[in-house]
């Protein structure tokens, strides 16, 4: 689906102008040394105002509103994407985690006929399909207008809650199709950055997902509708581990690609995320010294989301008089 | 057979000025990509990124300059446009280093200027350093226009 600009995507060697323009941004990205003074300061409105001196928001903002500061910035990233390329096409494996949340959503709301002039919070912006569109598909339980593979996940986590009445069948279904689209996107993509990106989001969100069913004790049957066939793992391999034991879930991973995260995930399923999230800025830091591609631009995406979250998680543990040290121990490593 | 000498010079003359401009123009547009991303977000950068942005041009002036001489040379700017096809083949020959290494020279510096734009961009301060790695190319597209420059210079006084 063609971006704002609606053309065709450019040129490998076009992109000079636009990494260009990503790399100077970069330089506004906040370091480790930012987020520790973040951390620091003593109240919500110090640290709104250290924000505020690094270039965030705009004072039409309401004050002191973390949900409105988090939502102008990523409305900044993107809408700088948009300006750079013709088509965001290429970034459709970061958009389609909206996509499939908007589905979910739709669907949920759809289902308990909430109020629809309250719908709008409930919905992510940048995905590749309008929301109008996926709204309108759940209200009238007609899927076909949306891509093949949203469209099935609509009718199967449509079903699964009409006839369950429980919410997370609905999630299952769809957080399982949405890693299957991101892995498919992947494969798809000319860039290698992006196809480690989707490897390591559906090979994490795997793992995880085989941890927890494991740690609840799940059957093997529920365990195969948790975990996506999709990724880089042996599925079979991760869910005859899952509904054995988390030590063979170690072991099995000890032989793959993320032996280096075993040592995490037998602290916590939060470490584990803390060890995929710095895999992933080890993965596109090189992309700061690259300017003929796309790569840096996902790059820079990607940064920037990482430093979007950990602005929200320390706004949040401001506002909640969260301590520090705790805090210290969830942040990822930054981009720059 | 004097006509077809007078044509391989041409040839000659053609390609110094036309792979050596290529090369250049590519160079130059390419680096100018990246300095109209640095002056989107910072115009007070202009005057520098110019500097590195033609830095690639120099490959087209040295193409040109081999092409003035052997007009100059085989009477095609006044004179007598005759001459063996011996001499014309060296000419042709002789024309070619500007012409190759210009060309390639020029697109390899416009990426180099990209990068040292980006340099300059992320570290204002280091713009001195950032000059010095695209000049670098300039090395050899220096020592192609050499090469041609004497050669063209040498062959009316050969007997051939």
């Amino acid at each position: 689906m063609p971006g704002p600009g609606g053309g065709a995507p450019l040129a490998k060697n076009d992109y000079v102008f636009a990494v260009t323009r990503a790399h100077v941004n970069e330089q506004n990205l906040l370091s480790a040394q930012d987020l520790e003074q973040l951390i620091a300061a003593p109240g919500v409105a110090d640290a709104f105002r250290l924000l505020s001196d690094k270039g965030w928001g705009t004072p039409d903002l309401p004050p002191q509103d973390p949900d409105a500061l988090i939502a102008y910035e990523i409305d900044r990233t993107w809408g700088l994407i948009g300006e750079l390329v013709n088509d965001l096409s290429p970034f459709n494996v970061f958009r389609l985690a909206n996509d499939f949340h908007n589905l979910k959503a739709a669907i949920k709301l759809a289902y308990s006929g909430d109020d629809e002039n309250e719908q709008g919070q409930y919905f992510i912006k940048y995905g590749t399909v309008p929301v109008e569109t996926i709204i309108k598909a759940a209200n009238e339980h007609e899927f076909a207008p949306l891509p093949d593979a949203m469209a099935k996940a609509g009718r199967d986590a449509y079903e699964a809650l009409a006839h369950t009445g429980n919410g997370q069948a609905c999630d299952m279904v769809i957080d399982r199709a949405v890693l299957v689209a991101i892995d498919n996107a992947g494969k798809k993509s000319e860039s290698q950055l992006l196809q480690r990106y989707a490897q390591l989001t559906v090979d994490s969100a795997n793992i995880k997902a085989a941890v927890r069913c494991c740690m609840m004790g799940k059957s093997r049957e529920f365990i195969e509708r948790a975990v996506a066939p999709a990724g880089t793992l042996n599925t079979k391999a991760l869910m005859d581990a899952a509904a054995s034991s988390l030590q063979d879930i170690y072991s099995y991973l000890e032989h793959t690609a993320y032996a280096g995260a075993v040592e995490a995930l037998k602290i916590s399923v939060a470490a584990f995320e803390r060890w995929c999230d710095n895999k992933m800025i080890e993965l596109i830091r090189p992309q700061r010294h690259h300017y003929f591609s796309i790569e840096p631009l996902a790059a820079f995406i990607l940064g920037r989301e990482n430093e979007i979250r950990m602005v929200r998680l320390i706004l949040t543990a401001k506002i909640n008089n969260l301590d520090a040290g705790m805090l210290r121990e969830r942040l990822r490593e930054t981009y720059v | 057979m004097f006509e077809l000498g007078i044509a391989f010079a041409v040839l000659g003359m053609a390609c110094a000025s036309f792979l050596a401009g290529a090369g250049s123009a590519i160079g130059v547009g390419t680096a100018g990509q990246a300095a109209a991303g640095v002056v989107t977000e910072d115009p007070t950068k202009f005057g520098k990124v110019l500097v590195l942005q033609l830095l690639p041009g120099t490959q087209g002036i040295y193409g040109l300059l081999i092409a003035f001489i052997t007009m100059s040379q085989i009477g095609l700017l006044g004179g007598s446009p005759d001459m063996t096809l011996a001499k014309g083949i060296a000419y042709l020959a002789a024309c070619l280093p500007v012409g190759i290494v210009g060309l390639v020279s020029g697109i390899h510096q416009g990426k180099t200027s990209v990068a040292a734009i980006n340099l300059f961009a992320r570290r204002p301060d280091q713009f001195g350093k950032s000059l010095i790695f695209p000049a670098m190319v300039e090395t050899y597209a220096i020592l192609g226009f050499l090469v041609s420059l004497l050669a063209v210079s040498s062959i009316p006084g050969l007997n051939i």
